[in-house]
């Protein structure tokens, strides 16, 4: 069953074929700096709307880092977590291995189910700040409206620079791989606002740390799919 | 990696440097496995042809992202099932009444090897309809499976990566059918059997 092809046919498809390419606009050509750039970028962009919103809110940058902490321990460690998670989340949603074509689609879903819960295991149980040492002079909703509104603000920067590095180049599982995009971009946000926020109260950080990466995930998965594909 | 596969793969690398001169030698040595590919997939020849100058623009617009050292050819087979699934989905969201199109296998494109005698090949002509005829009745992802491991002739993992699923999830599909396949081929068997001792 073999399909035989007819050197007439193809040569006129040829022709076809580069009559729509002199139609088409110009098509980028391999920017190898094109992510290391970007990814620069993004980290300062983030950088500088924690500190800026930390010194609006707080009048002092990253309070989340310095303010009402249990131990210096605790929080090494949970920073480190916190770290190790935007990392490795990145690195799978970026990884474009040796066939071009990503990851397995087993670890995409690994990633999008791990990442909201390795974040919420290390921020939840034990809370690296006190409950009660929030600064006197600050309002904290325990809704979190004000760390989902910045958590989204850093997730949106990451979603944008990822869909910039990955443009075109994401032909299989590209939903899935949105998807896993969104929750890289979760990460990076709950690293945010972590380095922003002083609360300690578990339901603040249930809707103004964690759920933003869910909605993060979703963003993804429903919107980055048409920009990801060839 | 063979050294026809190197030799395409080298194309696709100047290519995507920015290499225009290169495009017609690259068009060559993927085509007609390609056009093949999307044959197997839109099953009737107009929306093939359409999917596969498709397939050339995109690979062309997405030049900039190929990786180093990569499988063109697969790389090109998931782009073509990526606009083909995306056209499926529009067409699935805005159906519209195509007119009658001739079958792939009626088409130059599918030719039954040349056979001793005329009844060997009216059989073999027979079994190639009903083949193509279920390949086209099969679902969309056991049909491309099946095409990739045993029309193509990729491994599971090769397939896998091209499907976005795991190898397990590939090989059930191609066998699902290839089972489907064998069945029709059986059941029209069967048949032409009872309708040759009929006339007799």
């Amino acid at each position: 069953m073999e399909p035989h092809e007819v050197p007439a046919a193809r040569g006129r498809r040829l022709d076809a074929i580069h009559a729509a390419l002199l139609r088409d606009p110009a098509a980028e050509i391999r920017a190898p700096r094109r992510r290391w750039t970007t990814l620069g970028v993004m980290t300062l962009l983030a950088v500088a709307v924690v500190v800026i919103a930390s010194l609006l809110v707080y009048d002092r940058p990253a309070v989340g880092l310095s303010f009402g902490i249990r131990s210096p321990v605790t929080l090494l460690a949970a920073l480190g977590a916190l770290l190790l998670l935007v990392v490795g989340s990145s690195a799978i949603a970026l990884h474009r291995s040796r066939s071009g074509l990503g990851v397995s689609a087993g670890t995409l879903v690994a990633a999008v189910v791990l990442a909201p819960a390795i974040y919420a295991a290390v921020v939840l149980p034990n809370p690296v700040h006190l409950p009660d040492a929030v600064p006197r002079w600050v309002d904290i909703s325990p809704w979190g409206v004000r760390c989902f509104f910045i958590a989204v603000i850093v997730g949106a920067i990451a979603l944008a620079g990822f869909t910039r590095i990955l443009r075109r180049a994401v032909p299989v599982a590209t939903r899935l791989r949105a998807a896993t995009l969104g929750a890289a971009a979760g990460a990076w946000s709950g690293l945010a606002v972590f380095a922003f926020c002083p609360s300690g109260d578990q339901h603040h950080l249930l809707y103004g740390h964690v759920l933003p990466i869910l909605v993060l995930i979703l963003l993804g998965s429903l919107t980055l799919g048409s920009r990801l594909r060839p | 990696m063979d050294a026809g596969t190197e030799n395409v793969c080298d194309l696709m690398e100047r290519y995507a440097t920015g290499d225009e001169c290169v495009f017609d030698a690259l068009y060559h040595a993927l085509a007609p496995r390609l056009h093949g590919f999307c044959r197997r997939l839109a099953l009737y020849r107009p929306e093939a042809d359409d999917l596969f100058q498709e397939t050339f623009l995109k690979l062309h617009r997405a030049r900039g992202t190929y990786v180093t050292g990569a499988n063109v050819l697969h790389w090109a087979y998931a782009i073509a099932r990526s606009i083909f699934l995306t056209n499926l989905r529009y067409r699935r969201r805005r159906p519209e009444q195509l007119g009658a199109a001739e079958d792939v296998a009626r088409q130059e494109g599918i030719q039954v090897q040349d056979l001793d005698t005329p009844e060997q090949e009216l059989i073999a002509e027979n079994l190639l309809e009903v083949a193509v005829e279920e390949l086209g009745r099969m679902s969309e992802k056991n049909r491309v499976a099946y095409v990739l491991m045993k029309e193509e002739g990729l491994s599971s993992l090769e397939a896998a990566a091209i499907l976005g699923t795991s190898p397990s999830a590939v090989k059930k599909r191609a066998q699902r059918a290839y089972e489907q396949l064998r069945t029709a081929l059986d059941i029209d068997e069967v048949t032409d059997c009872r309708s040759n001792h009929g006339t007799a």
